[in-house]
Order: C-alpha cells, then sequence, then structure tokens
C-alpha cells in the first residue's frame, strides 16, 4: 500500500519539480519571536542574576509603604497600579557582554490582610503587596535592550501601636 | 545542549514550507495560511510543554491535524462573514503562488503546479501531505481520519486527474503552435 503505482512514477517525480513556497521573512521572524518568549531563554532572560542588594531596594519599598499604610487603613483592596516607586540599586554580577541600564521597582497594587499577633505577642498589620520589579539590559553584541519584569508578591508586617 | 526556542526554530525552518503549503489550502492568501501556521505552532508548543512530552518540535502528521482544524474554523467564520459581505469583491493576487519550480524556466512544473492548486481540497490534501510532507498514508490516514485505504485510492486518483490535466494542456499547446 505504501509503495505507489510505477505508472505514476513519472507524475511523482515532476511534482517533486516543485517545490513549497517559503515562509515570509515577516512570518517567520514573527513566530521566532513567539519561540522565544515562550521558552523563556531570550539572551538576557537566561542568566540568574540575583542581586545581593535586592533587601537594600526592598526597605526602600518598606519604608514607603509604611507610611502608605497609615493612609489607607479604611479601603480593603488598593487601586490596581497604584503608586509607590523606588530605584532599586543594581549589582555588576551580568555577563560582561550585559549592561545594566536601569532598575525599578513598582508597587501594583496592595490590600490589607487584616490584624494578626505576631509570636511575641505583638500586633501587627499584614499587608500583601504586589510589586513588579522592571530591568533594563542592554545586550553590547546586538545592541538590543531587553526589558525584564518580574512580578512578585511580599507579605509586610507592620507593628501597630495604636488602635 | 540546544536551547529549546533553537531546536524548535531550526524545526521551523526545516518543515515551514510544507506546512505553510498545507495551509494554503484554507487560507485565502498567504498571509491567512501563515497566520494558521503560526496558530498551529503556537497550539504545539503548549501541547508539548505537557509533563510526558518533553517539550521538543511535534511530529509532522499531528501539526497536519492542527492545522486542518485551525483551517476549519477559519472556513466556518469565512462562509459566516461572507454571507454579511456578499458586496465585497475579492482581488485575487495572481502572483501568489502555493508552489515554486525547483528549476528556473521549467515550464511543464508551471503547468502541474496549476494542476495541483486546481485539484479539489480532498485530493490536493492528501498530495501535499505525500509529496511534500513526507507522510506515509497511514499516517494521512490519522490526519484526516479516513482510512488508509482511502487515502491511497484519494492520491491514485489525484495523481491519474493531474496526469490528464498535464496532457490536455501539451495537446492545447502543441494544437496552438
Amino acid at each position: 500500500m505504501q509503495k505507489p503505482d510505477p505508472a505514476f512514477e513519472e507524475m511523482e517525480k515532476a511534482l517533486l519539480r516543485l517545490m513549497p513556497v517559503a515562509v515570509s521573512e515577516d512570518a517567520q521572524q514573527r513566530m521566532d519571536t513567539i519561540l522565544e518568549e515562550l521558552a523563556g531563554d531570550s539572551k538576557v532572560a537566561r542568566f540568574d542574576f540575583r542581586k545581593p542588594a535586592r533587601w537594600v531596594g526592598g526597605a526602600g519599598v518598606a519604608a514607603a509603604l509604611g507610611f502608605g499604610v497609615f493612609l489607607f487603613l479604611s479601603p480593603r483592596e488598593s487601586p490596581a497600579k497604584a503608586a509607590v516607586s523606588a530605584p532599586v540599586s543594581h549589582s555588576n554580577d551580568l555577563p560582561p557582554e550585559l549592561v545594566f541600564l536601569s532598575e525599578t521597582d513598582r508597587v501594583e497594587g496592595f490590600s490589607d490582610e487584616g490584624l494578626y499577633v505576631d509570636s511575641g505577642g505583638s500586633a501587627v498589620r499584614k499587608v500583601r503587596v504586589r510589586m513588579v520589579e522592571e530591568s533594563q539590559i542592554r545586550d553590547e553584541e546586538t545592541g538590543i535592550v531587553v526589558m525584564l519584569t518580574e512580578p512578585r508578591e511580599e507579605m509586610y508586617m507592620m507593628p501597630v501601636s495604636t488602635f | 545542549m540546544q536551547s529549546l526556542s533553537k531546536v524548535w526554530k531550526q524545526w521551523l525552518a526545516e518543515n515551514g514550507p510544507r506546512l505553510l503549503l498545507f495551509a494554503r489550502s484554507w487560507g485565502k492568501t498567504k498571509e491567512d495560511a501563515e497566520d494558521l501556521l503560526q496558530d498551529a505552532v503556537l497550539k504545539m508548543w503548549h501541547y508539548q510543554q505537557a509533563e510526558n512530552r518533553g517539550g521538543g518540535p511535534p511530529d509532522l502528521p499531528l501539526v497536519f491535524s492542527t492545522i486542518r482544524f485551525g483551517g476549519l474554523m477559519l472556513h466556518r467564520s469565512e462562509k459566516r462573514r461572507k454571507k454579511r459581505e456578499e458586496s465585497i469583491v475579492y482581488l485575487h493576487d495572481f502572483k501568489d503562488v502555493w508552489l515554486d519550480p525547483v528549476m528556473e524556466e521549467d515550464e511543464e512544473a508551471v503547468i502541474l503546479r496549476e494542476a495541483v492548486q486546481k485539484l479539489s481540497d480532498k485530493l490536493r490534501e492528501v498530495v501535499v501531505m505525500k509529496t511534500w510532507g513526507g507522510l506515509t498514508f497511514a499516517q494521512i490516514s490519522e490526519t484526516l481520519a479516513i482510512s488508509p485505504n482511502t487515502a491511497a485510492s484519494r492520491y491514485r486518483y489525484a495523481l491519474e486527474q493531474l496526469s490528464k490535466d498535464m496532457q490536455q494542456v501539451k495537446e492545447e499547446r502543441r494544437a496552438e503552435a
């Protein structure tokens, strides 16, 4: 069944004198980009460059939030894309071909999780914060500037001294 | 070890044209067919990421099936759209061809190309999968949900028809000369 009729061999040979038209450059590029994004292995994204100074920035954000928490005691859920933004210092542990351009930590939103008594018996207010860290990195070889977006959630325990 | 996206891109570079040719049966233009192909690649990616599938490029018969399914859906929505927009006149791009002759100025290949495009959808999809997709009749039958015998007979019938068409065009040209 797999072997075609010999009578058609000539026609099969003739068909092979035709070849499928190539995928257009535009479509090929589009699909390549999609595949890279899906694989999450673009040149920059693959490197793990956790920053030792992360908590320095985190402390800055926490301080800014401390003030914010006092202001938002009544609403239970913050509006999306609220507002505190703090620059974060960066480390230099990137591969040499990658140049760090900038990094910011943005508070995307926060919600009050209520009062809580910690193990020491102190009252704290739990605040869940949705952060988005954005880093801009330039690949010196290709000149491409990549924006890395890293969302995360953090839980802050804010000491409560007045009721 | 090569990154996953690199493996997929290589696979796409190798198989893209044959899959696009198959998608042409369903898309009105090359752009439509490329959208169908892109959609199939995206679906395949997610499908292949399941735990026991390894994440690598899929088997061709599965991609042909996915394109066909996407094509059927497109065809259905096209039919509905056509009903709404009956007054619109579609311009046909005559340079928009599905196949190219391997050799330049191969007149016979150009005639054959036209004959392939004129085949009915049912016959053409079998010829495309067999000739340029490299699929066996068993794989074609799986893709189209038909028996292997039906796949083989459609293929034979398509070749017969192509042969007749070629003969007819040749005779017409001889008569004109």
